[in-house]
């Protein structure tokens, strides 16, 4: 079992993010989610807002204009920006 | 034969010439490299989203082609065809642009039922208009680092196309980059989406040779064991779909750009090295026939003043 989500995030420019976080909140169009290590795996539609990972008590937050998301059974998180 | 002044005067301006295409080809040069560089970068893009499209079918249990539910996927009896022609603005490059529009003729000529012809590049432009088979859409003037954003016109063209019904396939003619010394012609289908056809787009983003020719097989093991996962989706899978297929072919038609444009550059560079060669070929045979006529001059002065001389001596 992972105790880290891996949290890429791309844009069509480049890779904006790829590390090891605790957990992620991000806004989709059905609410705003919190994704821990060993989620379920997930796809999802991303609305406007903004990204907010968490790793050893430091935050780091990333907006978006949307995108989709998906969670691997990996607790690999992959998001691609609109 | 030519005087010595005339000579003098071409020499000069071949080494002009020369001096251009030499400065045209490092420019080409340092584009190319950029734009190689730009159409890479959206790859990692391509990839998440395609493999997210991937998991969505496979898991969702949806035939991908001929699904009726999502609109993007139909395939329909094919009564017009949609033919994207991808070019340059600006010639000198070769044969670049001579080879897509040779291939979008060719393309036309065999295709049943009508053609609409939407053109991106003023060369493209100029050649179907002269043939009076005026483009429905004509795009010029985008830079050569094209931004996503610059592309939404000509994207909702061919969405709105295809989701109207005016088309019934969409085409997209345009020159994929695969070394500085080979590009290639390419055909893709844009609507209705394939998968097979999203991954030959994919894949043909690396470059065969080269500085980036080895992604391939990183991403290869990246992207393995993702499949056969029981996905949630939020909000419904439909939903998801009707967002992500847009944004795919946004994706390939902003790729396809950024390939012609990579393409082009690297052809005019090597329009204008072969240019510069000649040049230096020309100015060596110039020098010759000048080199040739100022001795004939001489002779002639000395076999003059020689015959003055004799003249007097008598």
């Amino acid at each position: 079992m992972a105790d880290t989500l891996q949290l890429k995030i791309v844009s069509l420019k480049e890779v904006v993010y790829d590390d090891y976080v605790d957990s992620v909140t991000l806004p989709t169009k059905a609410g705003e989610i919190t994704v821990l290590p060993n989620h379920v795996p997930l796809i999802s539609h991303l609305s406007k807002g903004s990204i907010r990972a968490r790793c050893k008590g430091q935050q780091k937050s990333f907006e978006l204009d949307g995108g989709f998301m998906e969670v691997t059974s990996e607790s690999r998180l992959t998001v691609v920006l609109q | 034969m030519a005087t010595l002044r005339t000579i003098r005067l071409r020499i000069k301006g071949t080494k002009n010439i020369k001096q251009i295409t030499r400065a045209m080809e490092a420019v080409s040069a340092v584009k190319m490299r950029k734009s190689q560089g730009v159409a890479l970068a959206a790859r990692p893009y391509a990839t998440a989203a395609l493999r997210m499209l991937h998991n969505l079918t496979t898991s969702q249990k949806a035939s991908f082609s001929g699904d009726a539910q999502f609109n993007l996927l139909e395939t329909r009896k094919v009564k017009t065809t949609l033919l994207v022609v991808v070019t340059s603005d600006k010639g000198l490059a070769g044969p670049f642009n001579t080879n897509v529009l040779k291939k979008a003729e060719g393309f036309i000529k065999s295709a049943t039922g009508a053609v609409t012809i939407a053109t991106v590049g003023k060369k493209a432009t100029e050649y179907f208009t002269r043939r009076s088979r005026k483009p429905a859409l004509s795009w010029t003037g985008f830079g050569d680092y094209v931004e996503v954003k610059e592309v939404e016109p000509l994207f909702d063209f061919v969405f709105q196309a295809f989701t109207d019904g005016q088309a019934d396939e969409a085409y997209i003619v345009y020159t994929n980059f695969l070394s500085a010394m080979k590009q290639e012609v390419v055909i893709r289908k844009l609507l209705p989406f394939s998968e097979e056809g999203l991954l030959a787009m994919v894949q043909g983003i690396v470059p065969e040779k080269g500085r980036f020719a080895d992604y391939n097989a990183n991403t290869a093991k990246e992207n393995a064991n993702t499949a056969n996962n029981e996905y949630l989706f939020e909000p419904s899978p439909k939903e998801i779909f009707d967002a992500i297929l847009p944004a795919l072919l946004k994706i390939q038609i902003y790729h396809a750009i950024l390939e012609a444009n990579a393409s082009e550059h690297s052809s005019r560079m090597i329009a204008m090295r072969s240019a510069t060669d000649n040049a230096s070929e020309l100015i060596k045979s110039y020098t010759v026939s000048m080199n040739k006529a100022r001795q004939s001059a001489i002779n002639k002065e000395l076999a003059e003043i020689t015959g003055g001389s004799e003249a007097l001596a008598v």
